[in-house]
Formats: structure tokens, C-alpha cells, sequence
């Protein structure tokens, strides 16, 4: 049956606007999805909005998928962190305050939630775990809370100047390491 | 700034990590994003690094939402949408819904509730305020005799951040502020006088949700969550 298809052949349906196939689609993926927005998003709520939203983005625009370079996963869970992340902007804009960006830090990923899923595609993960920590972890940060140079340079406690050679350095490194 | 083209192309591809991970501001962002916009090679590290970091977002440990989710997006994408954000009181589709009238069944299952609780005398006025589709959300009765409201919470909003209020809309279809209620239990409310006659048989209820406080503007300023016409039991 159609349980065994794959994710993006699901996509390619859910682009012909096929209900059955986004129902699948979602069977299969909101778990991953949810997990990637209650990452993010401390407050389970505010979690199941931005899944809802991921969601409602990803059946309008499915057809955008083939362009993409990545794998159908991290497609959709892409969207759903930058839902995420943009509910998390509008919040801390609304409440520009230490106490939320407190809260976000209290939200990030543990090392343990990492490990589990790490199992289809690890390369980034392998990677990140290369750089110097401090470098790695601005870069979680910056991906997983929304912050800019700024705003991590501020929570880190350095310099912006030292924060920016700090990630540049980052991804240089990722960069060669992906391709090796 | 560099002096080859390798470490030119080096230069880019941090470039394009760093608007892909969003950590750049103001008018180096804006620079960097117009250039996506026009240049495809440039467009194509960009779109590289975002497939990378969609990997990092994959590796988030699942976990079940609640059926509701699904629910909630079957509505939205399916349905005709029943809870937008803003523009709900002036929906032709709200005010169809409205006048469908299935308040008048949800009140008949509540009239046992209302009567074990209300003293004899004038015949009851309740109200069932249903959301889209499900049971009813919230059961008011209006005690004519002391110019009271009373609303029960039956099924609580999740949404913490804002508050429930509470209005009244006459044949003149303006809503009135009956006040701010609470999430949870029970709130009873003096109704003010210039309102006791409106708040009759034939009046629709309403509950939206606004900022802390209740609406600023005296009018909803946000989505209608419940409502339900005013009946005799």
C-alpha cells in the first residue's frame, strides 16, 4: 500500500493538491516536525501553532520542493524551525527582555536529543561536533534561538567583533568538513 | 578585499552560511539577500547551507502532537475558516454560522444543568457558546432578576497570552464589553444597566480573546472564539 512511499514522492502529490497524500504525509512527519518546533519554542502551545503554520506552508508550497537541494526531511523541518523562529522574534520583540532570551537557553537541545535522531544523515552534526565548542555552540544558537551577531554576542558576553570571527570560522570549517 | 578567486569564492560561501543561519542585521542583511535575489550561483550556496541546516533542524527527537493539531489544520486548509485572527465579526461565513442556530441544541443539554442550579421563578435565559464545530465551550445563564451573568468555562483555551472577554450583540449587531472572564470555572457579571435590556432572549453572546486587560479599543480586537444566541429554557 501506500504506506511504503517515500516522503518526497508524497510531496510531488501533496503539490497536485492530493489530501490523501498530505494526511499521509503529515501521519508520517509531524512527530519529527513537532519535535523540531518544541525545541525551539519552549511553550508546547506556541509549539503546536508553529507546527499548524509549518504545516499550512508546506501544503501551499510543496511544488517549491524540487528546487530545493535538500533532503525531504530537512525541507519540511526547515520550514518548521523558521516558523518557529519567527514566532519566537515577534514574542522577544514584544518583550524585549532577559528573562525570554533566559527562557530560550533553558529551551535548547540537550546533547541526548541529538544523539537520537541523528541516524539518516549525521554529516552536520559530525561536523559542528568538530569545531572548537564555544564556535558550535554560537552556532546552535544562532540557528536554534534566531539571534543575530549581535544579539549572540551580547548573550555570549564578547566582543560582536570576536562573535562574527567566531562563527565565520564556524562555517569555514563546516564548509571544508562537508566536503571532505 | 580578497586577492583570488578561490578566496573570493571562499568569502561567498561564508556570506551565504551566515543568511542562511540569520545572524546578520540591517543593511548588511538587506545587501546580502538582494544579492540571493539576483544571483543565482550566489543563490545556490545559500540554498545549499539552508539544506544543511535543515538537517540540523531533522535531528529534533519526535515527538506526538496532539490530534487537534491535524484537526485544526484540516479546518484552516479544508473548511471554511472559522477563526481568523481579525476581520471574524464582519465574515459573512461567522454570521451564517451564527445564525445556524446549533446553540439551540447544545442549550437543550444544558438545561438540566441550569435548572438543578437556578431558583424557581422567571423562566431561565441561558446561552451554549460553541466554537466551529465541537461542544459548547462556554454556558452562560442571565438572571433577569438581579441583572447577573453567569459563565462557565467548559473547555479552557490554551491560549495563556491573552484573555477571554465577554460580549453582548443586540438586534443593532455592535458588540457590547460585558468585561474580561476567567479562563477557567466560573465569572459572574453585574450586567451595567444600559445593558440589562439587551441582554435578552434573541442576543447573541460572544467570547474573544484580547491582551491582558480586555480590548483596548472597546471593540474585539481579537479572534471570536465562542458565541451563542440567548434562549429560554
Amino acid at each position: 500500500m501506500t504506506s511504503a512511499e517515500s516522503i518526497e514522492s508524497l510531496l510531488a502529490r501533496v503539490a497536485l493538491r492530493d489530501r490523501g497524500a498530505f494526511e499521509l504525509l503529515y501521519q508520517r512527519t509531524s512527530a519529527k516536525l513537532f519535535g523540531v518546533c518544541l525545541r525551539i519554542l519552549s511553550e508546547r502551545a506556541e509549539a503546536e501553532e508553529a507546527l499548524q503554520e509549518a504545516f499550512v506552508k508546506i501544503w501551499r508550497n510543496a511544488g517549491q520542493y524540487s528546487q530545493a537541494r535538500a533532503g525531504a526531511i530537512a525541507w519540511m523541518a526547515a520550514i518548521a524551525r523558521n516558523q518557529s523562529i519567527d514566532r519566537l522574534r515577534a514574542r522577544r520583540r514584544g518583550a524585549e527582555d532577559i528573562d525570554v532570551a533566559a527562557e530560550v537557553a533553558d529551551g535548547r537541545p540537550t546533547p541526548e536529543a541529538e544523539a537520537v535522531a541523528a541516524a539518516d544523515r549525521r554529516l552536520l552534526h559530525d561536523c559542528l561536533d568538530a569545531l572548537e565548542p564555544g564556535h558550535a555552540a554560537a552556532i546552535r544558537d544562532a540557528y536554534f534561538g534566531g539571534y543575530t551577531y549581535e544579539a549572540l554576542a551580547r548573550r555570549g558576553g564578547v566582543p560582536l567583533g570576536t562573535m562574527k570571527s567566531w562563527i565565520r570560522r564556524g562555517l569555514a570549517k563546516l564548509r571544508e568538513c562537508l566536503e571532505r | 578585499m580578497s586577492d583570488t578567486p578561490d578566496r573570493d569564492h571562499e568569502d561567498d560561501r561564508t556570506l551565504a552560511g551566515e543568511l542562511a543561519l540569520g545572524v546578520l542585521e540591517g543593511e548588511e542583511r538587506r545587501a546580502a539577500e538582494a544579492r540571493a535575489a539576483t544571483d543565482a550561483p550566489f543563490a545556490a550556496l545559500v540554498a545549499d547551507w539552508h539544506a544543511r541546516f535543515g538537517d540540523l533542524a531533522a535531528a529534533a527527537a519526535p515527538v506526538a502532537p496532539p490530534v487537534r493539531v491535524w484537526q485544526a489544520l484540516e479546518d484552516t486548509l479544508f473548511d471554511e475558516p472559522r477563526r481568523e485572527a481579525s476581520g471574524l465579526w464582519n465574515s459573512l461565513g461567522f454570521w451564517r454560522w451564527l445564525a445556524g442556530g446549533t446553540a439551540a441544541l447544545a442549550a437543550a443539554c444544558i438545561a438540566l444543568l441550569v435548572v438543578v442550579t437556578l431558583p424557581r421563578g422567571e423562566p431561565p435565559l441561558v446561552a451554549a457558546l460553541q466554537s466551529g464545530g465541537a461542544g459548547p465551550v462556554f454556558l452562560a445563564h442571565v438572571d433577569a432578576g438581579s441583572g447577573k451573568v453567569v459563565v462557565h468555562v467548559l473547555e479552557p483555551d490554551r491560549d495563556t497570552s491573552h484573555v477571554p472577554e465577554l460580549w453582548v450583540i443586540a438586534g443593532d449587531g455592535v458588540p457590547h464589553s460585558l468585561g474580561v472572564i476567567n479562563r477557567h470555572g466560573e465569572t459572574a457579571i453585574a450586567l451595567p444597566a444600559a445593558l440589562r435590556p439587551v441582554t435578552a432572549a434573541g442576543a447573541t453572546l460572544a467570547v474573544s480573546l484580547e491582551p491582558a486587560g480586555g480590548s483596548p479599543t472597546g471593540k474585539p480586537t481579537g479572534p471570536v472564539i465562542a458565541a451563542g444566541k440567548i434562549s429560554k429554557i
